[in-house]
């Protein structure tokens, strides 16, 4: 089946952005497995899915500077192994089966899923020491702190080599699949390094941006962008996107979290049934 | 402690993010546009949005590693270097 006619890509991707941003696992992975359903092949989702993730990354990332939970030097050095993972992942993708590409797409739907319902967190306690530091990262080191209710909260990147090999998963699944990562990237941040999750979150939110860039260069390269329907998935991923965040804000997010990650849950079980 | 302190890094960083806005409204307005030209110029304007999509985090990164440099941070700044190298070369090496 060919692509979805233009409106109908904007409202797609405008939806799974909208709703993606509302349980704060982005669009893509809802994006990519839908458009897969509808019948289009999974190689020519995959950069949509990347251009979703792209947009989304650039419509946070002004009031995520703003906020100042971002830390750059944790982003940019898990960065290097993502990216690499990720142009692997795109490069190996057009000799992956069609079948293939939809059991990881399967995969990294259920991952996803399965991260949203049992949110677990390593919680960081405020330290009246660092009353004084101002909040932010630590030049020079994989340190930081950041406000909670008021209190400093300092924290420190632990375990940067398990980080890292987390890392290269998420990469290659963004390469193959066309899905931001996202799913495996807070988590490790949070479970495995010991950041916060508010600023894992954040930092991830920025490095999917680089992920997406990493992909669609040799997506780009392969041929593969169709740019009519990359224009509709980018207005939409922007519209939906920035909808979706000003929403959330007014929802409780575990709640939406638990119905998205059932969503998803069935959109993996359709993408291994349906063939 | 009364609500948080000012964050100097935030005014430090205003330029990166009236740049980011002005992308963000930007590609919306050229993608929006794409789809309602002519499908030749529209395939045209259509790249350029992916072009500035893919090219924005890259220059996010650019834009670190000279920070960084400047506050002699080198460490930080070679790693960004290398990850703008890593990005390029995997574009060259597919194109």
């Amino acid at each position: 089946m060919s692509l979805p006619a233009d409106p109908v890509l904007i409202a797609l991707s405008a939806a799974t952005a909208g709703i993606g941003a509302l349980g704060g696992i982005g669009g893509a992975i809802l994006l990519v497995p839908t458009l897969v359903l509808l019948g289009v092949e999974p190689s020519t989702a995959a950069p949509l899915g990347l251009l979703s993730v792209a947009a989304g990354s650039l419509a946070a990332g002004p009031q995520q500077l703003s906020s100042g939970t971002v830390h750059h030097r944790l982003g940019v050095t898990l960065e290097v192994v993502a990216s690499t993972a990720a142009i692997i992942g795109a490069m190996a993708s057009p000799h992956v089966s069609d079948r293939a590409l939809r059991l990881v797409l399967a995969g990294a739907a259920a991952a996803s899923a399965l991260s949203g319902i049992r949110v677990r967190s390593i919680r960081n306690l405020p330290d009246p020491s660092f009353a004084e530091e101002l909040p932010g990262e630590w030049p020079g080191t994989l340190a930081g702190a950041y406000l909670l209710d008021g209190e400093v909260v300092p924290y420190r990147a632990k375990r940067l080599g398990s980080g890292l090999a987390s890392m290269v998963a998420a990469g290659l699944v963004s390469g193959l699949a066309g899905a931001s990562g996202g799913f495996i990237k807070t988590p490790a941040m949070n479970l495995i390094m010991g950041v916060p999750v508010k600023v894992a979150a954040a930092t991830t939110t920025f490095t999917v941006g680089i992920t997406a860039a990493a992909g669609l260069a040799v997506f780009a390269g392969q041929g593969r962008i169709l740019p009519l329907a990359s224009a509709a998935v980018v207005l939409g991923g922007l519209l939906g996107g920035r909808a979706g965040t000003m929403v959330q804000e007014r929802l409780a997010p575990g709640g939406v979290r638990r119905a998205l990650s059932l969503v998803l849950l069935v959109i993996a079980a359709l993408l291994v049934v349906i063939r | 402690m009364i609500g948080p302190p000012p964050n100097p890094r935030r005014g430090r960083q205003r330029h990166l993010i009236r740049a980011l806005d002005v992308a963000v409204l930007l590609v919306g307005a050229v993608a929006a546009l794409a789809l309602v030209v002519p499908p030749a110029l529209g395939e045209q304007l259509a790249w350029s949005v992916v072009a500035v999509v893919a090219a924005v985090p890259v220059g996010r990164v650019a834009w670190l590693a000279v920070r960084w440099a400047r506050l002699g941070d080198l460490r930080y700044a070679t790693i960004a270097a290398w990850l703008i190298v890593v990005v390029t070369g995997g574009a060259l090496l597919a194109g």
